[in-house]
Formats: structure tokens, C-alpha cells, sequence
């Protein structure tokens, strides 16, 4: 540590430079991140953005959750018809 | 008897000092902690075990711990060299056989490093944080955040801790690097923080790794005051729309997109954003399932171990018991409570010109700490209102502030360097 202490600290090494300039970066990475997203939908075809696409969506149904899945809609199915009885 | 004098002189207990007995109590109570009150128990135990191992006092001679690294013996400006035999054993200068046999041959002397050094290598040479960042990456879902591109913003606004901080540290007499590794504790990110300490200010690694987890495991503790302090009830009580479903083809062109992005402004980012976006690819591509599942299952767990431990076991009180470990502490915590401050005022200025307000105590979540500021935002938006979920929206921000911890410490190592 500099024995060097204080302002005069910051505004030898030129620290408030380096604060607003790195906060205006991440600022500026982050908006246009937030930007894109925001337009990702409309510059996407409807139909693509709209739905899961095919091949994705075979991969999708091999998962090993599928059992499970299975399991709990027979269970609110069950439920449902519980539910319904008079 | 001289033999026994001389066994007592090489245990722990004689170069035992009471430094090292602190530290051992210190990592006794972050195991304690993980164990007992569950706080970041897969960070907590391998740092405490690994402070235990690095407090017990070498033996004189031998190399153990991780500071204890190899390389070639220099003495008095020449590089020592010696004999060696076909199978590398050494041999004396006046052992003719090998002569004879003109199988001795001259070479450099190398000493080897500790195993632990070896493993520390990943640590210092910011091996490991990027290995870290895949794993991420690979089990982060940023539909959240695609859903309400708003919310980026809050990940933004919360790295204010960050700059706020690297001021503070310049202002008490830190050096520009060393002031850019303590800020970026308040990222609240620990892989970043081990990263950019390595690059920037590897004398200060182990406080800041240690304050920087130290801080992580105490989300629920420091967040909760400040969040309470900067809204009111009304606000704590505003309810968010539901995120909408975010299609697939959203999901994959985004970590390339966003990289793209990110990259081409802050270049210095590219190896932890990088490998985050890669992960999140593997993940969302759904045809690299098995690359994903690895990257999230052991890979990131192996590299959490050896990343904590080694951490762990480079805190000799020798070299961590110092005044700046204790000034690092209090930099972390204000760089924590700026953070947090930061996000909860942001989003409240958001507000003044937004008709779907915002819930403020989202903005907390901007402090990455993937997801511990996002359960405690849950927390305490529930203690108001037991039926408000804001999970789901806390999220966005909290991976909005990955990336951002990501993007400073890029552009603080590449100013800085």
C-alpha cells in the first residue's frame, strides 16, 4: 500500500476517469444487451419465435424426465377428477 | 534423547504462533457455519478445511505449502546446475561408475514445488475462475431476463459498488490495481474476484477471495437492513407481471449474441464471459446435453473444490494477518452495501418513468451472488405479502449482474495492466 494518501491519491492515478469510464462501459454492454433482447422478438419470424423448433423439441421429449412428467400429470389428473365429483 | 528434542522441533507445535491459531479458530467457524446454519456450504466447508491446512506451521526444509513453489535454483546470479543419471537421480561428483559408464549428465537444478502449490497454480494463474463461469453458464436459464430486457439494467446499476469502492480504496492509500481487485468484491461474485485479483494484485488475492466469499455466504445477513432502509411498504408491496414464455430460438441465438456484445465492448471480458456464454449455449442448444450436464454437474464442482480449498489454504496468518486484510474487509462490506443500495435506488428511478412499476427490492438482486440475493429478495418482498413472487423476477437482474461483475472486471484489467 502507497504511503501516498487522500484525493490527491485518486486524481493522480486519474481514478475518477477510470470509475465513470468502466461504470459507462458496463452500463453501455449491458444496455445493449438490454436492447437486443427487447428486439429479439420482432426481428425473429413469428412463427420461429412463436414456437419450439423441431428438432429441439424431439431431443426435448428423450429426457430423462419423462417418467416423472408422466407421474405428476396422472397425479393432477386425479386430482382433477377428485375435484369434479359432485 | 536428542532424538526426541529433535521430532518435538519438526511437530506443528513448535513453530506453532498464536496467528495461526486465530486462523485455525476462523476456518472452525466457517465449517460451523456451512454445517450448522447451511450458510454457502459449498464454498464454506472447503475454504474453512482449507484455512486448517494451510495454519499448521511447515517443517523447515520441506515444501507443503501452496507459496512453496518449484522452479530452477539460482545462487548469487548463476543458475546452479548438477549431475543426474539416466533415470534423473542425482548423482555426486565423485561417483565413478556413472562417469565411467558416461551415463551422468549435466543439467539444471530444479527444485520441485509443493502439491499444493501446484494446485494454487489455478488460483493464481486465474485458472479456474473461467472453468467456474462455464458451470454457470451451463445451469443459468436467462428466459427471466429475455422476458424483461428492463431488468438488465438493475445488474448495471448495482456495479456502482464496484467503482465506488476502487475510489474508496485509491482514497486510504491502495494502488490502482490493487484498488481495482478490492472493488470488484462488490460484484459479489467470488470467481471474478479471484480472477481479477490474480491479474491485478496477486499479494492481495487471499484477503479478497476469502472477504469476497466471507461477504456471498452473508447475503442473507448484510442485503435484508438496506433493502428495508431505501423502500417503503407500498413499494415493497408492488406486484410484477408475470415473466412471458421465451421461445427456444431466443434462448440459443442469445449467449451469441450477447457475447458478441459484450465482447466487442469490453474485450477484456472475453474470457469469463466467454466461457459463461458458452456454457449457456451448450445448455440451451439441447444437442451438447451431455457437455452441459458435465459442465454443470462435476466439472464445476471438481474446480469449486479445488478453487476453495487451495483459497483456503493460502491464508497463513504470516502472510494474511496483515492491516490491509483488515482495511480489504471493510472495503468489501461497503463495496457490498453500495452494490445492493445501488440497485434498490435504480430501480426506484426507473420507476418515476415506468406505468408497470417495478418492485424495488428486485434491484438488491443486481449484485450477482447467483441466486443467494435473489432468494433473499423473495424474502423479504414475502415478509410484506406472503402471496408476491418475485423469484422469478430477481433472477434477471442477478444474472444481468454476472455479466456486468464480468464486463468490470474486464475493463478494470485491461486499464489497469
Amino acid at each position: 500500500m502507497d504511503k501516498l494518501a487522500g484525493l490527491q491519491n485518486i486524481f493522480d492515478v486519474g481514478g475518477f476517469a477510470i470509475a465513470l469510464s468502466g461504470m459507462l462501459i458496463v452500463f453501455c454492454s449491458l444496455v445493449l444487451v438490454s436492447l437486443f433482447i427487447a428486439l429479439l422478438p420482432r426481428i425473429l419470424p413469428h412463427s420461429a419465435a412463436g414456437a419450439d423448433i423441431g428438432p429441439l423439441e424431439t431431443a426435448a421429449n428423450h429426457s430423462d424426465n419423462m417418467p416423472l412428467v408422466a407421474a405428476l400429470g396422472y397425479a393432477l389428473h386425479l386430482q382433477q377428477r377428485e375435484s369434479d365429483k359432485p | 534423547m536428542d532424538i526426541l528434542t529433535e521430532f518435538l522441533k519438526n511437530t506443528g507445535f513448535s513453530a506453532l504462533e498464536p496467528g495461526n491459531i486465530f486462523m485455525m479458530a476462523i476456518g472452525i467457524m466457517f465449517i460451523s457455519l456451512a454445517i450448522l446454519k447451511h450458510y454457502e456450504p459449498l464454498l464454506l466447508v472447503p475454504i474453512g478445511f482449507g484455512i486448517l491446512v494451510g495454519n499448521i506451521p511447515p517443517i523447515q526444509g520441506m515444501t507443503l505449502g501452496v507459496y512453496d513453489k518449484g522452479g530452477i535454483e539460482v545462487k548469487e546470479g548463476q543458475i546452479i546446475t548438477q549431475k543426474v543419471d539416466r533415470f534423473g537421480k542425482v548423482v555426486s561428483g565423485d561417483d565413478e561408475t556413472a562417469e565411467k559408464e558416461s551415463v551422468a549428465t549435466e543439467q539444471v537444478k530444479y527444485n520441485f514445488g509443493s502439491v499444493l502449490s501446484y494446485l494454487y497454480f489455478g488460483v493464481s494463474q486465474g485458472i479456474y475462475p473461467p472453468l467456474i463461469f462455464l458451470g454457470i453458464g451451463a445451469m443459468t436459464d436467462f428466459s427471466t431476463m429475455l422476458s424483461n430486457p428492463r431488468l438488465v439494467l438493475l445488474g448495471a446499476a448495482a456495479q456502482i459498488g464496484v467503482f465506488l469502492t476502487l475510489l474508496g480504496a485509491l482514497y486510504i492509500g491502495f494502488t490502482p490495481q490493487q484498488s481495482a481487485a478490492i472493488g470488484i468484491i462488490g460484484g459479489a461474485d467470488g470467481p471474478t474476484a479471484i480472477f481479477l485479483s490474480a491479474k491485478l494484485a496477486p499479494e492481495l488475492l487471499g484477503p479478497i477471495a476469502i472477504a469476497a466469499y466471507s461477504y456471498m455466504a452473508l447475503v442473507p445477513v448484510i442485503q435484508p437492513p438496506i433493502m428495508k432502509l431505501l423502500t417503503t411498504r407500498q413499494e415493497r408491496l408492488i406486484r410484477m407481471k408475470a415473466p412471458r414464455k421465451v421461445p427456444k430460438l431466443e434462448r440459443i441465438i442469445f449467449p451469441i449474441a450477447a457475447f458478441l456484445i459484450c465482447g466487442l465492448v469490453a474485450p477484456g471480458a472475453i474470457v469469463l464471459l466467454g466461457m459463461l456464454f458458452f456454457g449457456n449455449l451448450l445448455k440451451e442448444s439441447m444437442v451438447t446435453e451431455r457437455l452441459a450436464q458435465t459442465a454443470r454437474t462435476s466439472m464445476i464442482d471438481i474446480v469449486t473444490i479445488l478453487l476453495g480449498f487451495c483459497v483456503g489454504a493460502s491464508t497463513q496468518a504470516q502472510t494474511f494477518l496483515q492491516e490491509d486484510s483488515i482495511r480489504i474487509f471493510a472495503l468489501g462490506a461497503l463495496a457490498f452495501a453500495i452494490a445492493t443500495a445501488g440497485g434498490v435506488l435504480f430501480a426506484k428511478f426507473m420507476n418515476l418513468f415506468l406505468t408497470d412499476k417495478i418492485n424495488p427490492l428486485v434491484g438488491a438482486a443486481g449484485v450477482s451472488a447467483v441466486p443467494d440475493s435473489a432468494r433473499v429478495v423473495q424474502m423479504v418482498g414475502q415478509e410484506e405479502d406472503p402471496h408476491n413472487f418475485l423469484l422469478m423476477h430477481a433472477m434477471a437482474p442477478n444474472v444481468a449482474g454476472v455479466i456486468g461483475s464480468a464486463i468490470a472486471a474486464g475493463v478494470l484489467w485491461s486499464v489497469l495492466t
